[in-house]
């Protein structure tokens, strides 16, 4: 009797709890998910200054490796700048400590750091991410707006 | 270039595994702990780190194209082992106190695993994986034991054989199948999800293979069995066949949505478990994967395994949750299951801490959590550091719960008369057995005396981990020809056998837990050292608290005339006692060759010597020699048909016991005739 007890206690209890948490969780919202390989159409840009990041055309343009609330983007621009990203709710903000290497506006600005702000939106089924590149505080480089399909998924 | 890269991978990678794994074991750890830590060293961790440039150049991004395949046959190759390894009649029959501990011990890290999926599911996942999925990976990754690793722990302790061993084992089985159970059904779930194949296919393909395994492919590896036995070795050709199966098996599973280690390790396990098939299998396979293939995966894993991932505060509290989650849930709900069932507070905390150790095994769960996409690169990486924190405290852990000296003193026993003359004989090597036995034999000859034969199994070599072979000592193949000749000659003789992680210091405790007079051991040339009187005889002299001898037979006649070179010390009049017992038998004549150096005075008697002494037996004979050269002297009055000589170390005659053993032993490689070097105990 006490060892169908202890069983009870000590596996029927946990067993319980973890059916209990299984329903309760279903109701937990996660991040969106934007991991993968991104393919961006890149605006033209209006202003005369360069880009402040120049991304190979004809090329996925930056991946995703996110881990939840935090991603890690690589631009394929020449220096391949990897930006340590956030998302709050659908927004992905993301900053690298400087401008690419190898880019022409890093001469203008070296001290600036290259950001990013973009949205997710769900398209039907296609997974959009609909952003910004820019340089704070710098004026010499022209932002970079981008509306990206994800290709393929990082799984 | 590809290959030549990957020739340059595998070296480094082999080398600093077995240089970890080195540094690992003299830490009391287990090697395969050192292996894990090599790989995450070589990983984006430390050498990606400290030295990104040389790490670009050792793992380019496409050279893990090839490196990766490799890890996975060594993962496969593994889990087909852990699967032999695995008896099923751990499963049966293990009483009610061992179900409930074995299931709480599922059950409790289960719990606190999916409690912790409610604070991580909304951090460190996304929408990409359920919720459910999630959890139960969770769950189950906190519910893993390493096995494997487990099971080596005990051995070496030698507790396989005792309640806490049979019990932990037991557990840890149940433990690891109910786990990959569980990972399978999460596999399917989640490939289910993404459209690799119908959940339904799986489950019914999943039964299906079960049941082709059990009713055709066992049926079939039975007589596979036979054959090994009719033709009484494993074959080329028979190891060729289990392979295939391995491969084909592995196929299914895949296949299945299930993933391809399930179909190694269900191979493994519905294998026949005759210990000399199994035995002679996991031989064969278990060097290659160990030593070249296992770390790869370990490297590989590594490469994955990024701290820089876990950044912020936040994350490293979710790391520290992890890691506290995963100790609470095992070892405290294994322990105090164990308690409540029956054993003590030592062996209930001993069996949860050996239940939380998660070593390899963990890592290939959670490589495929990764693979699968149901955990992200961050939360791999706190999960291994989980790993490798839980695997890391237990040996010390365990150490200072179930003390190892505790336990052998507790299987050694108490000696039964300590007035017996007692002489243990450690042997290494089965063809010295004999000869250590016809000196040990000669030296107590009486039935009252006692003669122990000590093999020690050092714990890193070990392959298959078989339990009756590590404790039934009469057994022990290296025993066999010692144990043959005390049978043909009528003497007693007491096997012992254990597994040791440091020889020395264990032939010593043995020692003196059975109150040894003397330790008699043999001796042979080993690769770097010259002398004699080094490494584990030196190791042994230095520490033992009994009289050490040290025997080197150079032909197989009897003893009828033995040599005692006598210059004074302890350590002769240990030698001389040594001698007086051989003489005490028929026919044997034995010479003390006082020598001493020249001075105008009269030499003085021999110290602790006398005539008196030595009066009751006419067949010694005391001969006294001035000599400036004593080295000389002895060898050649040992040239004179002496058949033994039975001489102290000294330094005078360069016999000392040294930590490095390089100094050239002239007496010991010009002396005729066999030798017998005594080392008295208590004396520097």
């Amino acid at each position: 009797m006490k060892i169908v007890l202890l069983y009870l206690v000590l596996v029927g209890l946990p067993v319980l709890g973890v059916v209990g948490i299984l329903r309760l969780g279903g109701r937990l919202g996660a991040p969106p998910d934007i991991g993968g390989v991104w393919r961006a159409e890149i605006a033209p840009a209006a202003q005369l200054v360069p880009p402040c990041v120049e991304l190979a055309p004809d090329a996925p343009a930056f991946d995703v490796e996110q881990s939840g609330v935090h991603a890690d983007v690589t631009l394929n621009d020449p220096a391949r700048t990897r930006l340590e990203a956030i998302l709050r709710g659908t927004r992905l903000w993301g900053r690298a400590a400087s401008l690419p290497m190898l880019g022409t506006a890093r001469a203008a600005c070296p001290q600036a750091p290259l950001e990013l702000a973009a949205d997710f939106i769900m398209d039907g089924r296609v997974a959009q991410l609909a952003g910004q590149l820019w340089a704070g505080g710098c004026a010499a480089c022209a932002p970079v707006s981008f509306r990206a399909e994800r290709v393929s998924g990082d799984r | 270039m590809s290959l030549l890269i990957l020739m340059l991978q595998i070296a480094v990678i082999l080398s600093t595994a077995r240089v970890a794994g080195f540094v690992f074991r003299r830490m009391g750890q287990p090697q395969v702990m050192g292996e894990m830590v090599a790989g995450f060293l070589l990983g984006p961790s430390l050498l990606g780190w400290a030295a990104p440039e040389l790490s670009g150049r050792l793992f380019p991004p496409g050279s893990l194209a090839n490196l990766g395949p490799l890890s996975q046959v060594g993962v496969l190759l593994f889990m087909f082992l852990v699967g032999l390894e695995l008896d099923p009649r751990l499963l049966r029959n293990r009483g009610r106190a061992a179900i409930v501990t074995s299931h709480a011990s599922i059950a409790v890290p289960f719990l606190l695993g999916a409690l912790l999926a409610l604070h991580l599911y909304p951090r460190l996942s996304d929408r990409s994986v359920r919720f459910d999925e999630f959890a139960l990976f969770m769950g189950a990754a906190m519910s893993v034991t390493a096995f494997p690793v487990l099971a080596r722990i005990l051995a070496e302790r030698n507790l396989l054989r005792t309640r806490l061993g049979v019990m932990t084992i037991a557990c840890a089985a149940i433990d690891d199948v109910t786990a990959w159970v569980i990972l399978a059904a999460v596999v399917a779930l989640v490939r289910s999800e993404a459209g690799d194949q119908p959940l339904v296919f799986t489950l019914v393909g999943s039964a299906v293979y079960v049941l082709a395994m059990i009713y055709a492919a066992r049926p079939a590896l039975r007589r596979l069995e036979a054959y090994y036995h009719s033709r009484g070795r494993l074959t080329q050709d028979m190891l060729a066949i289990v392979l295939v199966a391995l491969a084909l098996s592995a196929y299914a599973t895949e296949w299945l949505g299930i993933h391809a280690l399930f179909g190694a390790f269900v191979l493994g396990s519905i294998l026949p478990k005759d210990s000399g098939f199994v035995h002679e299998l996991g031989e064969k396979l278990h060097d290659v994967t160990v030593v070249f293939l296992l770390p790869l995966f370990f490297a590989v894993t590594g490469l994955r395994t990024s701290l820089g991932l876990v950044s912020g505060a936040e994350m490293w509290i979710a790391c520290a949750l992890i890691i506290l989650a995963a100790v609470i849930g095992k070892f405290g709900g294994s322990a105090l299951a164990a308690r409540l069932t029956g054993l003590g507070w030592r062996e209930a905390s001993a069996l949860g801490a050996l239940m939380n150790t998660r070593g390899l095994i963990q890592l290939v769960f959670l490589t495929v959590g990764l693979e699968i996409g149901v955990i992200s690169p961050a939360l791999f990486t706190m999960m291994v550091l989980m790993a490798l924190v839980t695997t890391f405290m237990t040996s010390p852990l365990v150490e200072w719960i179930h003390p190892a000296r505790r336990i052998r003193e507790e299987a050694l026993g108490v000696p039964e008369d300590v007035k017996a003359f007692t002489v243990l004989v450690p042997v290494a090597l089965p063809s010295a057995g004999p000869e250590l036995l016809r000196m040990a034999a000669s030296l107590a000859p009486s039935d009252r005396d006692r003669i122990y034969a000590l093999h020690l199994l050092p714990a890193a070599d070990q392959a298959m981990l078989d339990p009756g072979r590590l404790t039934r000592p009469a057994e022990s193949e290296t025993l066999q020809p010692l144990l043959a000749a005390a049978a043909d000659q009528g003497t007693n003789v007491r096997p012992l056998t254990f597994m040791s992680q440091n020889i020395g210091r264990d032939i010593v405790e043995v020692a003196y837990a059975k109150r040894a007079d003397l330790l008699l051991m043999g001796w042979h040339k080993p690769v770097l050292r010259q002398s004699i009187l080094s490494g584990t005889i030196y190791d042994v002299m230095t520490t033992a608290r009994s009289d050490v001898a040290v025997y080197l037979p150079r032909h197989f006649r009897p003893w009828r005339r033995v040599l005692v070179p006598y210059l004074g010390s302890a350590h002769d009049l240990g030698a001389l006692d040594l001698a007086r017992r051989i003489a005490a038998q028929e026919d044997v004549e034995l010479t003390v060759l006082h020598v001493v150096r020249p001075t105008p005075a009269p030499p003085p008697a021999p110290p602790g010597l006398s005539l008196e002494d030595l009066a009751d037996s006419s067949a010694i004979t005391v001969r006294m020699v001035m000599s400036q050269e004593p080295i000389e002297t002895v060898v050649e009055e040992a040239r004179s048909g002496y058949d033994l000589v039975v001489i102290g170390v000294s330094e005078e005659l360069g016999l000392q016991p040294t930590y490095l053993g390089t100094s050239h032993e002239r007496l010991a490689s010009e002396c005729p005739a066999s030798m017998l070097i005594v080392h008295k105990r208590g004396v520097a």
